[in-house]
């Protein structure tokens, strides 16, 4: 029988080493920026991203004079996608490593009619790799959500309610007119244009729904970003448990 | 160097001014011998050109284990023994005092045993004088070694907690209203997270002299707070459940109890902790001491501080009863070689008197000694092993001679117009110069009277031969200085006196061996003893006592008298541990003394024990031959204060103090402690203990 040769594990380390806890485990200074180099904001459900957009994650080097290492996207969530290629920049005198990333929504049959109310969420994971540096590769995550920006969405919400509801209110005129006057011929269809067009309240339905449209997608966005703060929240307090300094 | 001086004549008529100031001033060779312990005049009385060379050498030794980065235990250096020899008076005491005065920014622990514990091993030994230094108050520095270097390494390892901390975890540990947690949602979160930025930068600044507690009420984080994501940290990095990790976690946790709750007896509580690994396998007591002595070390390591054991009192420890004793001196020397073998990091000192140090290893092994010779190497010296004080050269004198008297002269407008060794004549000076074989302290003499001499016009008293002189005020006085300083560590938690408080009561009762006792006589003592698995609580003092023959017989019991000293939690666990010693049946012990320290004595003191502890107490096979008795704080200061006390009385006489009137000042003071230490009659283990 042939023989071969046994695959260790990975050796462990050593006992004797300093602790890692004291050990320089930290992640270089990084930094997510919209296209236009300004921050991106933080929020308790993880950093806002709005789909469409292209973000840069810039990755400084972990001595505060030498140049960036090798960085990659090693987990991310379905609505962002890491372009290759990453560039170095230089601001402030400062290498910068800069990964591209584009967000965009989930593709489907019913994505237009979720695309007031989509978020998506998940964490970015990073890796950082410096050969001259101990440890030479470095891990770090943290967490995004994309969603709809709040003003171009309640623009669409308030187009799309107001005429939604004329559609309505004409409807709810088309069938009243059904009711009463029997139905539609086309010598009486002039006048009964002229009455829906004429019905003192038109602007009634439009409104009501203008109004509640931007009300619903605002409330299930909210309530979707705090299940996500919980969730983190969670996270957090299973990892710093008040119990555990006694 | 030369053996001779070439001094001018003392100009006539210039010197009188001086002379008269100098008679205003006390003698400044009247102090002869440094005090055993610090006191605040050293920086007066410290000459730095006197023994410079082998100071220097011996700091050079100290500084090679310094470790400038350390990244794992292999870049501690091997444990290694260096001897400072030199005859009686030749300076070893100022010379050791000195290296606690180091000036500049790099200091070492120096730690000094009073005590060698020959049943206890040797690594308890090294750890427990190890945690005595890091929680005593330093007289240079002040303060605690341990609350210095606790603040100093939570300080680094919290910046690396918050570094670590992700965006959104440092908006859920900032201290948020519900309006601000709403606000939150939408983002905004990036003031609260510069926040962290801002503490990190502060605690990466070394100019910043901010403590860290000033530093958190600056940024408004509370202590409780950053505590927890460092114990979150310590878990999450140094995972694992092998002893190490174990330990370190534990050791890192204290450090940062007393550096952000100001838990004194942090470091106390983290000795006092059972170490257990997953699925209840034993960690045993050598193990336990092994991990804990490391991780102590490590931690001096990690901020630059050398660990140096010296060894002053050799006389005391190998001759306790001022007889040589062999089987002491060959226990001593191969701990010491098994510590060289079986540590890292550690230096050891022995300070040692050229003719004793002879005898040392006239008795000790090959094993040994070929250890004691390694030696430290040095760059561009080789191994340095062995550092000889030499009497001092003429120039050494005459630096002396001007550094003292210049302190005295320093307001004089004509002191740079007086010539060179001042107050003294050439011939004189020329003449001490010749001595050749004199050694430091007798020179001190010849100065100190020939001083007297000149400046305050005494003549030389000659000194009255008694056959033995009155040791009665020398006692006196080094025994109310030892209890001052017993007082001083007593502030501290009672257990990391443990082994010096076995240490005291054995070499108490073995000074008053051969003494009667309400019949009693200790005859062998065996002061500290390791029983049972606890590296901490598991001591005690084994005592063979000899009854009064009646009828002809002599009966002979075997004592072992324990300290329950640990309170809350730890409580019961320190007296199941003095019942262990039952378990070992080589040891022959016939009952057990616990002695408890406490205020009140009055009333049942079972009785007043905790309710866990009390069960232990009660639920014990051996309770029968048990007795719980109550100890005072006097008594227990008194035992504290023994054996560094003894140090001192022995190195401060001239000549040796009689024994007789060594054994009578004891027994005057210390009888109740004797009595306490009695076997209990079966009528008073009764009383006492139900």
């Amino acid at each position: 029988m042939e023989t071969e040769e046994l695959l260790r594990r990975e050796r462990p380390r050593e006992a004797g080493t300093i602790s890692p806890a004291l050990q320089e485990l930290a992640p270089p200074a990084w930094e997510l920026t919209d296209s236009r180099g300004r921050r991106v904001p933080l929020s308790s459900a993880g950093y806002v991203l709005y789909f469409g957009r292209t973000y840069q994650l810039r990755v400084a080097g972990r001595s505060a004079l030498g140049p960036p290492g090798e960085a990659r996207l090693i987990g991310f969530p379905t609505c962002v996608a890491g372009q290759p290629n990453p560039q170095t920049i230089t601001k402030h005198g400062r290498e910068y490593r800069v990964l591209t990333l584009k967000v965009h929504r989930e593709s489907g049959w019913l994505s237009i009619w979720r695309f007031p109310y989509e978020i998506l969420k998940g964490d970015l994971t990073v890796e950082c790799s410096e050969a001259e540096q101990n440890p030479p590769r470095l891990e770090w995550g943290f967490p995004v959500v994309a969603r709809t920006p709040w003003s171009l969405g309640i623009v669409l919400l308030l187009a799309a309610g107001a005429i939604l509801g004329w559609v309505l209110g004409q409807l709810e005129s088309a069938a009243r007119s059904f009711f009463t006057h029997g139905p539609l011929s086309v010598s009486n269809f002039e006048d009964w244009w002229q009455t829906l067009q004429t019905n003192p309240r038109f602007w009634l339905w439009p409104l009501v729904i203008a109004g509640l449209s931007p009300l619903i997608a605002l409330t299930s966005n909210i309530l979707s970003l705090k299940r996500r703060t919980r969730e983190l929240e969670l996270r957090f307090r299973r990892g710093y448990s008040e119990n555990s300094t006694a | 160097m030369s053996n001779s001086l070439d001094l001018p004549e003392l100009p006539a008529g210039t010197t009188e001014p001086a002379i008269d100031l100098l008679r205003g001033r006390p003698n400044p060779f009247e102090s002869l011998v440094r005090p055993q312990r610090s006191d605040d005049r050293f920086a007066d009385l410290h000459v730095q050109a006197l023994l410079q060379a082998p100071r220097e050498l011996l700091l050079r030794v100290i500084d090679a284990y310094r470790v400038s980065a350390y990244q794992s235990a292999s870049d501690l250096r091997d444990t290694r023994i260096v001897t400072i020899l030199g005859d009686r008076g030749s300076g070893k005491t100022h010379m050791l005092e000195s290296l606690g005065h180091r000036t500049g920014e790099r200091s070492q622990i120096l730690i000094r045993p009073t005590y060698y514990a020959t049943q206890v091993p040797f690594e308890e030994y090294l750890l427990s004088h190890l945690v005595n230094a890091l929680l005593e108050s330093d007289h240079v520095h002040g303060g605690k070694l341990f609350e210095d270097i606790a603040a100093h390494l939570i300080r680094r390892m919290l910046q690396q907690a918050l570094r670590t901390l992700g965006p959104t975890d440092r908006l859920f540990a900032s201290d948020l209203s519900r309006w601000e947690r709403a606000r939150l949602l939408w983002g905004r979160g990036e003031p609260w997270s510069a926040k962290f930025d801002h503490l990190i930068q502060d605690l990466a600044d070394k100019s910043c002299k901010k403590d860290l507690l000033t530093l958190a009420g600056h940024y408004r984080f509370s202590s409780d707070l950053l505590m927890r994501l460092l114990v979150g940290h310590l878990h999450r990095h140094e995972a694992g459940d092998d002893a190490v990790r174990i330990i370190r976690r534990h050791l890192y946790v204290a450090m940062a109890r007393n550096a952000l709750l100001k838990d004194d007896d942090a470091l106390s509580r983290f000795l006092e902790a059972d170490y257990t690994l997953p699925n209840n396998r034993p960690l045993f007591r050598a193990d336990v001491v092994k991990h804990l002595l490391h991780a102590l070390i490590e931690i001096c390591a990690l901020v630059r501080l050398p660990v140096v054991f010296a060894f002053d009192n050799l006389e005391g420890f190998l001759a306790p009863q001022s007889q040589f004793d062999a089987a002491a001196t060959n226990a001593f020397m191969d701990s010491l070689a098994q510590a060289v073998d079986s540590t890292r990091g550690l230096l050891f000192l022995i300070f040692a008197e050229s003719t004793l140090f002879r005898q040392v290893t006239k008795q000790t092994n090959q094993f040994a000694l070929d250890r004691i010779r390694q030696g430290v190497p040095l760059h561009a010296q080789g191994p340095v092993d062995l550092i000889e004080l030499k009497p001092p050269s003429c120039e050494e004198l005459q630096q002396l001679i001007r550094e003292r008297v210049g302190r005295l002269l320093k307001d004089f407008a004509g002191s740079a117009s007086l010539p060179a060794g001042y107050p003294y004549t050439p011939a004189f000076l020329n003449g001490l110069a010749q001595k050749t074989g004199m050694g430091l302290r007798n020179r001190l003499l010849l100065l100190r009277d020939e001083y007297s001499r000149v400046v305050y016009g005494r003549g030389i008293e000659q000194p009255v031969v008694v056959e033995q002189p009155d040791a009665t005020a020398l006692l006196e006085r080094t025994w109310t200085e030892s209890l001052s300083a017993a007082d001083r560590k007593l502030q501290g938690a009672l257990v990391n006196q443990l082994q010096a408080l076995h240490a005291g009561l054995g070499g108490l009762l073995q000074q008053l061996a051969r003494e009667s006792f309400e019949g009693w006589q200790p005859v062998s003592v065996q002061a500290t003893v390791a029983v049972g698995d606890h590296p901490v609580y598991g001591l005690v003092t084994l005592v063979d006592w000899q009854k009064k023959p009646t009828n002809g017989n002599a009966g002979t019991v075997r004592g072992a008298i324990g300290f329950l000293v640990s309170k809350g939690a730890g409580m019961p666990r320190d007296l199941k541990a003095k019942f262990e010693l039952f378990r070992d049946k080589t040891l022959r012990v016939d009952h057990l003394t616990v002695l408890w320290p406490r205020a009140v004595e009055e009333g049942d003191l079972a009785a007043a024990l905790p309710e866990a502890t009390r069960q232990i107490w009660t639920s014990s096979r051996r309770r029968r031959q048990a007795v719980l008795r109550s100890l005072s704080n006097d008594e227990l200061r008194k035992i504290l204060a023994y054996a560094e006390w003894m140090e001192v009385v022995r190195a401060a006489a001239e000549q040796p103090i009689e024994e007789e009137a060594l054994r009578s000042f004891i027994r005057q003071r210390c009888q109740a402690i004797v009595q306490l230490a009695l076997p209990p009659v079966p009528e008073r283990t009764t009383t006492d203990g139900d």
